[in-house]
């Protein structure tokens, strides 16, 4: 990964506090030096060799991937300059136009340098086009169309998600689509690092393995958790405390556990449910690190955790119904939280959770969980749930979404399910459903 | 034609939106009510109105017939609809954010009120109202449907309708008038829209089944009256889906069809509930949710519906209907489902019944 320009910087730097991001520092700059992502690479070679048959390539993945880092190689290694917009700076259809156009026309300073002899022409990359939004913008979609079908520069445009609003954008496209990094090229790339900034003795092999693992197939929060880690390993060696090992455990111990740590979490439960002293829950279920979710669902999470399981304390409707009543209240609570963004509350949402299994154990006198704690069941009702149909036919017909699901749905089921005539086609059309939509509405129409 | 958006192709194919009232004139019923409309579009003195009467009485359609007899062909450009029971989309609520000049104190007795309001008024009504009539009238219409919805923020209403009154007419539908404030009332003129009367119901029916090529029994009719109370949409609805399963038309089909179209499995779910089988009466809703699409909320209100048809003695009823109604107002900041409908099950599993459904 490290390239010729990297090593004598580092030279300098050695022994140093770092300062430059990794991320950046480390970025690729040749095409050689991406890893991970070899068939897309051939692909976005083809695109270019063979343009203008496609004229723009989409480059769809999560982040952190390297979709960037791969646009701006691939530019380096054939000498093209990149002229980059961000699409979600500029909004509005004019924007676009004239900051594409300006970059369209307007010669690079490298070419009057080199007499432009050595340069093979420009690539205009366009990051995060899914910061267009959907319809105050559709002018915005509909000029990058037109530049699409005019430039005489490859356009290569990135975004996250395959949008249902950008598919006039892909039909003009050639699309690659990136899958999640594996952890293998993680650890390879973070091990490089480790090499070019000399700290190879301070990181043990297996806890670049650990990050590369937390990273979920994203470089750059890999890299990032890499450089913070020997940050806080130079500062305790500095300090001259605990030796490096010693401090590399506590380190890693701090960085997100992966899922089979959920056994923390799963003895946290089961004590909680267990008690009947508020305090002890409260401390207890605070000190529950939820792994799969960011700190401000952690609540949310560990609800769902006690409701999935606080059933089995007993078999009494009238207990569980009062303890149930505080859940309520906690969950009001959330909501009213989320709504006003006002944390205070949290304060509360806490107490009401606690109380409410304080309050079952009381009652029921038990003083232990005998019970294997389950892992909620995800209901995962969005996907598949036909809100979008029903908030566009609610549009068209000036009917509220309540009154389409009431009056409407049932009869539109049965028209959808009958294979009379084409309109389901029509309909789907009509909406302007592609494979995915029309997949979920067919799952939901199944019984 | 002038009027109301064209409806698009497939959507046209649905009984009840290709025979929709265009205008007054083809209103079936409501006779009262429509003389006076008619009589504010001759004189050109259109006051602000309030629209009250169950649901599926007809008052949107009444309304739009009204605005676009009112405006004709500048019907597209002079009236807007609101749904106050829609809520906000996430992007709205950024929105509102981005704009807040309103006040969005929710402290002591605001607390705990639906949140709807300063962002709903702000996003939705406002640039609505705001922007300048420009049509031969001198100003245009806005619709509200579920008014009530609105809950405290009818205060703020009340204050646009000042301000923007020169420019801008309102028409409210609710179909709760006790839950409108005074001083919108007082602001409007009230019209109240009753179900529409059987004999009515029978010819409307009947004239639009003979278009599709049905005949139907005068007790078929009433049975399909009784159903829908006097909703003529939902019977061109039903009458729709008996085409589609090429059912015989008789009271018995159309039963069957009611049960499973009004209230799919909510009596099954009252029983689990009430015999406390929890995790079958939890998945159950979790079914009945992905089915119907429906919130919490409209799940509530199903089940308010069905258990006033199950056979239950009353003050078991009435236990379930208060039950409902606790569950209703706490469910108004929730966050997630899951914690209601545990309550809700074991509240309905405490009631000491005897009976069975």
């Amino acid at each position: 990964m490290s390239t010729h320009h990297d090593s004598e910087q580092n030279s300098k730097k050695k022994g140093k506090p770092i300062d430059l991001p990794w991320i950046e520092k480390y970025r690729p700059r040749n095409l050689k030096d991406v890893i991970g992502v070899d068939a897309h690479k051939a692909k976005l070679l083809d695109f270019l060799k063979n343009f203008p048959k496609k004229r723009g390539a989409v480059l769809i993945g999560p982040p952190g991937v390297g979709k960037t880092t791969l646009a701006y190689a691939v530019a380096r290694d054939q000498n093209r300059d990149i002229i980059e917009m961000n699409a979600s700076d500029s909004r509005s259809s004019e924007d676009i136009k004239k900051r594409v156009s300006e970059a369209v026309k307007s010669r690079s300073i490298t070419d009057f340098l080199d007499d432009g002899k050595n340069r093979k022409g420009k690539i205009i990359l366009i990051d995060e086009v899914d910061g267009i939004s959907g319809t105050e913008d559709r002018g915005g979609i509909a000029t990058l169309v037109e530049l699409l079908k005019r430039t005489e520069y490859p356009v290569l445009l990135t975004c996250n998600e395959r949008l249902k609003k950008l598919k006039t954008i892909y039909d003009e496209c050639e699309v690659i689509t990136f899958g999640e990094v594996a952890k293998d090229a993680i650890t390879l790339v973070l091990k490089k690092i480790l090499e070019s900034e000399g700290y190879t003795d301070l990181v043990p092999l297996a806890a670049l393995k650990k990050i590369a693992e937390n990273a979920g197939g994203d470089f750059r929060s890999g890299i990032n958790d890499l450089q913070s880690l020997v940050r806080g390993l130079l500062q305790t060696k500095k300090a001259g405390g605990t030796s490096a090992a010693t401090a590399t455990k506590e380190m890693i111990g701090n960085i997100k556990p992966s899922r089979d740590e959920f056994s923390t979490v799963f003895k946290g439960i089961a004590k909680a449910l267990g008690s009947a002293s508020v305090a002890e829950i409260k401390s207890t279920l605070g000190a529950i690190d939820m792994p799969d979710v960011t700190s401000s669902y952690e609540w949310d999470r560990i609800l769902q955790f006690l409701l999935q399981n606080y059933t089995k304390i007993t078999h009494d409707v009238g207990i569980l119904e009062r303890g149930t009543d505080l859940f309520v209240l906690a969950d009001a609570m959330l909501g009213y939280l989320r709504q006003t963004q006002d944390w205070s509350i949290l304060a509360y949402v806490i107490d009401f959770i606690s109380a409410g299994v304080a309050g079952i154990n009381i009652e029921t006198g038990k003083k232990a969980f005998s019970h294997k704690v389950e892992y909620p069941v995800y209901r995962n009702i969005r996907d598949g749930s036909p809100d979008a149909m029903i908030a566009r036919i609610g549009r068209s017909i000036d009917a509220s979404e309540d009154e389409v699901k009431r009056e409407l749905l049932p009869l539109l089921k049965e028209l959808l399910r009958s294979d009379k005539d084409s309109f389901k086609d029509e309909f789907m059309d009509w909406l302007g459903f592609e494979t995915e939509d029309r997949r979920k509405i067919t799952s939901w129409l199944k019984r | 034609m002038m009027a109301a958006k064209n409806i698009p192709m497939p959507l046209g194919r649905i009984f009840s939106i290709k025979h929709e009232p265009k205008h007054l004139s083809e209103v079936a019923g409501h006779e009262e009510c429509i003389t006076r409309l008619k009589k504010m579009i001759e004189t050109g003195n259109v006051s602000n109105l309030l629209i009250a009467g169950p649901e599926g009485a007809g008052k949107l359609t009444i309304a739009k017939c009204f605005a676009s007899d009112l405006f004709k062909d500048e019907y597209a450009t002079s009236v807007s609809i609101i749904h106050a029971a829609n809520r906000l989309s996430e992007e709205e609520r950024d929105q509102a954010k981005r704009e807040s000049h309103v006040s969005e104190k929710r402290i002591g007795s605001m607390a705990g009120t639906d949140l709807i309001f300063p962002k709903f008024i702000q996003v939705r009504v406002k640039p609505v109202v705001e922007l300048q009539a420009m049509n031969s009238r001198g100003f245009k219409i806005l619709i509200v449907t579920d008014f009530d919805h609105l809950g405290q923020d009818q205060q703020g209403f009340r204050r646009l309708m000042e301000v923007y009154g020169a420019n801008c007419r309102f028409i409210l539908l609710t179909s709760q008038i006790s839950s409108v404030i005074d001083p919108i009332i007082s602001r409007c003129q009230v019209l109240l829209v009753k179900p529409i009367a059987q004999s009515r119901f029978y010819k409307e029916v009947s004239r639009v089944g003979s278009i599709e090529g049905y005949a139907f029994k005068y007790s078929f009719i009433n049975a399909l009256h009784y159903v829908t109370s006097g909703n003529i949409g939902k019977a061109l609805n039903i009458m729709q889906i008996f085409m589609l399963r090429g059912k015989e038309i008789n009271e018995d089909n159309l039963f069957e069809i009611i049960k499973d179209t009004d209230s799919p499995d909510i009596t099954k779910f009252l029983e689990l509930s009430l015999n406390r089988v929890v995790p079958e009466a939890v998945n159950l809703y979790f079914q009945i949710k992905k089915e119907t699409a429906l919130s919490f909320k409209g799940f509530l209100d199903l089940l308010r519906k069905g258990a006033l048809q199950v056979p239950l003695e009353q003050p078991i009823k009435a236990r379930i209907l208060s039950i409902l109604a606790e569950c209703d107002a706490r469910s108004i900041t929730m966050a997630s489902d899951e914690p209601h409908l545990l309550a809700l099950i074991f509240k309905l599993g405490g009631i000491n019944n005897k009976a069975r459904v």
